[in-house]
């Protein structure tokens, strides 16, 4: 009794202690990827995939941000400036544009996010500074706001609105937040709100090239300087998942030395795993891609198997054992809705199995699916790129 | 002296008489055509007529002129085109191409071509900016001779002979006039 009276009390005060409440809080929300240095290539982990072909009513010019809500695809062209609405069946729907310099009209359109609470899409002009509501009932601007900083994204939750500023020149000289996001209502009524700066979220500025955020069961930023990925939960931060790359115990002191020299061109530094990318998770799965070695690699890990069913260089792939399944091509998904990935395949994919004779026998030998097959014969350089909703196998056979 | 010196310039002045009168006489059509303009409201009359005298000049230089045309499957006897290149300034690239949309109901779309001197990517956005859905032909990398031009271009191609007609420079704020250019080519070529 005097020894689990003790125990308890020991469990008690050790739990007072930062350093467990950060311990629980990671064990209870965190993905821990080992990425060994072997690859693991096999089709076999795609267990079906759905093609939308994209209305040609409208043609976009270069994907960029793509959402999803209310079952209808949210694409910003990146061309253009526009935001391009499809319904979840590929049918055009309507463009929201309305370039200009006048109240209600954008310059540039840096990126987007959609409110869920009222269905409303919020364009970020990075020209103007200011946020503009589009309401999708009314199909029309309905209101702006200027905002006095100069973000490179935005994104919303339920509750909260984020804009990632990873622009050094705007942050004021305190140092313990992370000035690179801030966060306010999604009315952007309440006063912006930064992060502290701690060990327990290290330093998570993304890179400012980037977008920033990524969506998926949560929203999530990436690591500038590290391998972890962080989620946005109201006024909290937390490492929602750590990536281990096998052999790499060199790539902080190479990041280090790549910023002393103001490059990561450096050969210490590409051996390193780094530069993680295009990171999307549903329930089940997590995707992301990498760099190593000048190599691009993908990754496709089973949360619920913890294991990865997927790892190689290779990220576009087409063989008969998926054609007998009609995918007659994959490639590496850069997007997520709540239960699939999802990734856009250009007509230089395309063009590479549709030109290819041998490829073309195969697949009209073993697909079965001959109205794909056809709508894919059919797609040329004035097409719009193709939406494949992929969903993975929980484990490899 | 003298004499040889007066013989000499009244020469000259008969030769590119007759030189510019046979041109003129070449172009009265596109001299009609812009005689629409000279009709409208006199304090207009200055800047559209100096507009003009460019605009003449330049299509007389590229009138009746053989071009390297790309090969073009099905191609009618005549082909509206549009010439537009990466060296003209984005406006007036942009202006040509509103133009061919605000006034393409009076061409089929089979019988217009867009040769466009541009490289992918920006042939990509051309063709998402505008939502151009006519064919569209990349001239990139080859040696059209009318690439050099700082300004986009509408003209015929006439198949059989192998050269251009009925050029237009189109000047911006002109949209009348370019109706008009319009309603003649559908009513010469293609009715």
């Amino acid at each position: 009794m005097r020894l689990l009276s003790s125990v308890f009390i020991l469990f008690l005060f050790g739990c007072n202690n930062n350093k467990c409440t950060q311990i629980a809080k990671t064990n209870s929300s965190t993905y821990t990827i080992r990425i060994p240095l072997t690859e693991i290539a096999n089709n076999d982990f795609i267990e079906s995939a759905e093609y939308i072909f994209l209305d040609q009513e409208y043609l976009i010019g270069k994907i960029g941000r793509m959402l999803f809500y209310n079952n209808d695809v949210y694409i910003h062209d990146e061309m253009t400036g526009r935001i391009v609405v499809f319904s979840n069946k590929g049918k055009y729907l309507y463009s929201i544009d309305n370039k200009g310099k006048g109240p209600l009209e954008y310059y540039k359109l840096t990126d987007f996010t959609i409110d869920k609470s009222n269905g409303n899409v919020l364009i970020y002009d990075q020209y103007s500074h200011k946020v503009i509501s589009f309401s999708t009932i009314k199909r029309e601007f309905v209101k702006e706001h200027k905002i006095e900083f100069y973000p490179s994204a935005l994104a919303c939750t339920s509750d909260r609105l984020y804009f990632y500023n990873p622009f050094t020149s705007n942050y004021p000289r305190e140092e313990k937040y992370h000035y690179s996001l801030i966060t306010t209502s999604p009315q952007l009524k309440d006063e912006k709100r930064y992060f502290k700066v701690g060990e327990k979220i290290g330093n998570f500025m993304s890179d400012p090239n980037r977008k920033g955020f990524f969506y998926g069961n949560g929203l999530y930023l990436l690591n500038r300087f590290g391998n972890d990925i962080y989620s946005l939960n109201g006024d909290s931060i937390s490492v929602n998942c750590k990536i281990l790359f096998e052999n790499n115990e060199d790539y902080l002191s190479a990041l280090n030395d790549a910023i002393e020299k103001g490059t990561r061109n450096t050969l210490r530094y590409k051996k390193c795993a780094a530069d993680i990318r295009d990171f999307c998770e549903t329930t089940n799965h997590i995707s992301f891609r990498y760099m190593r070695n000048n190599k691009q690699y993908s990754v496709v890990y089973s949360k619920k198997e913890n294991e990865i069913i997927a790892h190689e260089a290779n990220y576009i792939a087409t063989s008969p054992l998926l054609m007998k399944r009609n995918i007659p091509i994959y490639l590496f998904p850069s997007n997520v809705t709540n239960d699939s990935f999802v990734s856009t395949l250009p007509f230089y994919c395309i063009d590479q199995i549709i030109h290819n004779e041998k490829v073309l026998n195969e697949m009209d030998t073993h697909m079965t699916d001959k109205h794909l097959l056809k709508k894919l014969k059919t797609v040329d350089e004035n097409s719009n790129p193709i939406l494949v909703f992929y969903k993975f196998k929980t484990k490899l056979k | 002296m003298i004499k040889y010196i007066i013989r000499t310039f009244v020469l000259i002045l008969l030769g590119s008489t007759v030189l510019f009168g046979f041109l003129y006489f070449k172009e009265r059509n596109i001299f009609d055509l812009y005689r629409i303009k000279h009709t409208q409201e006199s304090n207009q009359l200055k800047a559209v007529g100096e507009g003009l005298r460019g605009l003449v000049l330049n299509s007389l230089v590229y009138n009746n002129t053989e071009i390297s045309f790309p090969k073009v499957k099905k191609q009618a006897d005549y082909t509206f085109c549009l010439f537009i290149s990466e060296n003209q300034c984005s406006t007036c690239v942009n202006a040509a191409v509103k133009y061919y949309l605000s006034n393409r109901k009076a061409i089929p779309d089979s019988n217009f071509l867009i040769l466009a001197n541009y490289n992918t990517n920006a042939l990509r956005y051309l063709k998402a900016e505008h939502q151009l859905k006519c064919k569209i032909i990349s001239t990139y990398g080859t040696n059209i001779n009318i690439a050099e031009n700082k300004s986009p271009c509408f003209f015929i191609y006439n198949k059989e002979t192998a050269k251009t007609e009925m050029f237009l420079f189109p000047l911006k704020k002109e949209s009348e006039m370019i109706k008009a250019y319009f309603e003649k080519i559908r009513d010469k070529y293609f009715i």
